[in-house]
């Protein structure tokens, strides 16, 4: 093998899915909890090749390509690749150092190179901090799956590494592919394929641009076609040697055969055809999980994610700068509690990180993962609303807003989460938020029962006791606010703005709007204020 | 000034390494948060939450409306931690807790939440949940999709829908409702509502002469049932004070003010 006699990997954790092996090296914005995670993972740790990964994660999920960076040393050198937003940084060897290849795709593209040697190697979904402004912790890693930001290999020249437990799967990988023509390339290069997701014709790949250069780093000439098309099914040329040397083992490939039929050799490699016969649904099905909403810890009885059964397999470290020390106060408990996805069968066994790892099985790793929805789930009543060029919103009959007095266009009423309709200022100078009811009274106590609708409940000083314990309720219907005396011992007064004072009788009711006043007795009432 | 006692307990469990709750008690504000996000950043989200809550203790008179207000500045708060540091990205936390509010020249309670954690009253016996749960279980039981005795097998019991940590800004809930001498709240996580029934924390609070031992207790019986998660109580029994005359009759204007009504 050319390259680096050996490499040490190091993650930075974060909230991606990272994947490492002596000889392979993955980072992709997968759900943590997504089963594709494990059928990755089984190519992974069998040194599969790029395109095998590539097309797992681009074809189970034909309408979301995950944003990838991956890298494989073989025997013709390190192949890295980029698909969508993501970025890989390989420095040269110690004599080129300050060298930097830099790979970037964009949406849907992909972009690749090989590397004879390098010094690093470190793998990124675009758009995040470099690693000097992110967190400084970088966790070593032997093989494994693990929740990560960056994933970094460094060349270790002349150091022999722990032997990495890889299981046997990677002595049964396939041959390495042919080696691709390649020429000297200049530093930095960008090198980009156009096939995006939405390209429909098959053209020679562009961007390329290798030049003559000192750098000990090649790039592989661009072919014919475009070699990642088939991801985004594309017909794609490649030779009877290749899909020999790249058919995938029956052993971690058999559930994802096609019913009824044999696998043909370039099952997962550009087929000599259009990949019409390989629709996704004859692949094996594997769901996506929508992460609209946060996750708690599964209780033990629950049957644990495919992908929680990776994780939870993998060891993990605090997020701290020093280590913890040994008189843990939260030990972790080796047998592994009930609740915890045990190791599959044919998972690897994981070495724990180094330091500044205290290792370890963090059983919550995955599972207080929880991610917040994307929108608050509505509560309480729902209305019909009109919008005004602020947004506020409006009953669907407002000609001018109820909050700024701007004009409301003509639009259709949408149902949303009430807002809140005003408050109640008190004789007393606080004011109570209209987002429910309020009972207002001398001592209007605590309610029996609760409920996400349980109106406010205000007491008001009545040093003379001529307000009722319970006198008044404010009760929002819809969008209307309106007064309901509570069978108070003297009545309940109300006025309109600047209008003469009408008297509610002992259970009586009236609908009121903003400025209208209440007084339970001469000195004691409260306003009705629509504000926002 | 209303007096109480108070009493806080927390264990991690016994399947959790890290205890990521976090609970903060004042003489006014009380109030439990259970951080999440894994990577250790749930407890870094519950600690920015109590550190609110203690700034909002500082008020001298603390209004619903600055609950709300504090609940908002948190929750960006932690979301500008989580874009600050990868490693935690993605971290958030429940708040549940009760504070001292001053209405009408009168103390009342403000309960509010944000998530799954709780606020249980506790009056002549019985036991009354006053918050309600942002989880999707609490969501199908109030839609009448699962009766609220099969919530606690449903398998959806464990999401949640609130959280501070997300986007939009997460409205907490309020209660609010004048003191009763002599009531006793239960602030917990959901480390104690999973693993005990109502009736069995009932039993506890029944039993349990003061705040301090009642949440000592109520941990201890949580670890015991299984302790799958940590678990933190805060225990305040408004304490009886002198009789303060609200349960007179009310009295006729005319006979009051000797005024005509
Ligand atoms: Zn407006």
């Amino acid at each position: 093998m050319s390259g680096p006699e050996s490499v040490a990997t190091r993650y930075t954790p974060g909230p991606w899915v990272g994947m490492a092996t002596a000889r392979m090296w993955l980072i992709a914005d997968l759900d943590q909890h997504d089963p594709v995670v494990t059928t990755c993972w089984e190519l992974v740790s069998a040194t599969a090749t790029v395109d095998q990964v590539l097309a797992v994660l681009s074809r189970q999920r034909p309408t979301h390509v995950p944003n990838v960076a991956v890298a494989r040393r073989g025997d013709a050198g390190t192949e890295i690749v980029v698909l969508g937003q993501a970025q890989a940084d390989v420095t040269g060897d110690a004599s080129a150092e300050s060298e930097v290849l830099q790979l970037r795709a964009g949406h849907g593209q992909v972009a690749d190179a090989t590397v004879e040697s390098f010094q690093a190697i470190s793998l990124r979904l675009a758009g995040h901090a470099p690693h000097g402004e992110e967190s400084t912790v970088s966790l070593s890693l032997v093989s494994g799956v693990v929740p990560a930001a960056v994933i970094t290999v460094d060349a270790v020249s002349g150091t022999a590494l722990v032997p990495a437990p890889v299981a046997t799967a990677m002595e049964s990988a396939p041959a390495d592919p042919p080696v691709q023509a390649s020429a000297p390339a200049a530093l930095p290069i960008e090198v980009s394929y156009p096939g995006g997701l939405s390209a429909a014709e098959p053209e020679p790949a562009a961007g390329a641009v290798p030049e003559p250069g000192p750098a000990p780093m090649t790039v592989p000439e661009s072919e014919p076609g475009g070699r990642f098309d088939a991801f985004f099914g594309k017909t794609v040329h490649s030779t009877a040697e290749q899909a020999q040397a790249e058919a995938v083992p029956d052993e971690w490939m058999a559930g994802m055969r096609p019913p009824g039929g044999p696998l043909p050799d370039a099952t997962l490699l550009p087929p000599h055809t259009t990949g019409d016969q390989w629709q996704p649904e004859q692949h094996r099905v594997v769901e996506h999980r929508a992460v609209q909403t946060p996750y708690r810890q599964p209780a033990p009885a629950a049957t644990p994610a495919v992908g929680a059964d990776l994780f939870a397999d993998v060891s993990w470290a605090d997020i701290t700068d020093e280590p913890r020390p040994s008189d843990d106060p939260y030990p972790i408990h080796p047998a592994g509690p009930a609740g915890v996805a045990r190791p599959m069968a044919a998972m690897p066994q994981f070495v724990a990180p180094s330091a500044p790892a205290t290792g370890g099985i963090d059983p919550e790793l995955l599972s207080t993962t929880r991610r917040a929805p994307s929108t608050p789930p509505p509560t309480g009543p729902m209305v019909v609303t009109v919008s005004c060029g602020l947004s506020h919103l409006n009953p669907p009959s407002a000609m001018h807003c109820r909050i700024c007095g701007g004009a409301i266009a003509s639009q259709t009423p949408q149902s949303r989460p009430r807002p809140r309709l005003g408050v109640l200022r008190l004789s007393t100078g606080e004011v109570v938020s209209l987002d429910r009811g309020v009972i207002v009274g001398r001592a209007p106590g605590a309610p029996d029962d609760f409920g996400p609708e349980a109106p406010y409940r205000i007491q008001l000083p009545s040093p003379d006791a001529s307000i009722s314990r319970r006198h008044v309720e404010v009760v929002l219907q819809g969008w209307t606010v309106t007064v309901v005396d509570l069978q108070s011992t003297n009545g309940t007064q109300l006025a309109a703005p600047g209008g003469v004072a009408e008297q509610l009788p002992p259970g009586g009711r009236r609908t009121i709007d903003d400025g209208w006043r209440v007084n339970l007795d001469a000195a004691t009432w409260f306003q009705y204020e629509v504000i926002e | 000034m209303i007096s109480v006692r108070v009493g806080t307990a927390t264990d991690c469990g016994n399947v959790r390494r890290i205890n990521e709750d976090a609970s903060f008690t004042s003489s006014h504000l009380f109030a439990v948060a259970d951080g999440m996000g894994g990577h250790a950043a749930g407890d870094v989200a519950s600690a920015i939450a109590v550190a609110r809550l203690a700034r909002l203790a500082q008020r001298a008179h603390l209004q619903p409306g600055d609950v709300r207000t504090e609940v908002t500045e948190c929750n960006r708060e932690i979301l500008a931690a989580a874009a600050a540091d990868q490693t935690r990205s993605g971290m958030g936390t429940t708040l549940a807790g009760v504070g001292v509010t001053r209405l009408g020249g009168t103390d009342h309670w403000v309960v509010f939440n944000v998530g799954d954690s709780r606020v249980y009253r506790f009056t002549d016996g019985s036991l009354v949940q006053v918050t309600v749960d942002h989880s999707e279980v609490a969501e199908l039981v109030a839609a009448g999709t699962i009766r609220a005795d099969e919530a606690h097998l449903h398998p959806k019991r464990n999401v949640i829908t609130r959280v501070l940590g997300m986007r939009p800004d997460p409205a907490p809930d309020l209660w609010v409702f004048p003191l009763t001498p002599g009531e006793r709240f239960v602030i917990c996580t959901d480390g104690l509502s999973s693993e005990l029934t109502d009736d069995q924390i009932a039993r506890v609070l029944y039993a349990e002469p003061t705040a301090p031992s009642a949440a000592q207790q109520l941990v201890a019986q949580a670890v015991a049932a299984g302790g799958r998660d940590n678990v933190t109580v805060v225990v305040v029994d408004h304490l009886i004070a002198a009789a303060d005359g609200l349960d007179e009759d009310t009295l006729q204007r005319s006979r009051a003010t000797g005024a005509t009504a």
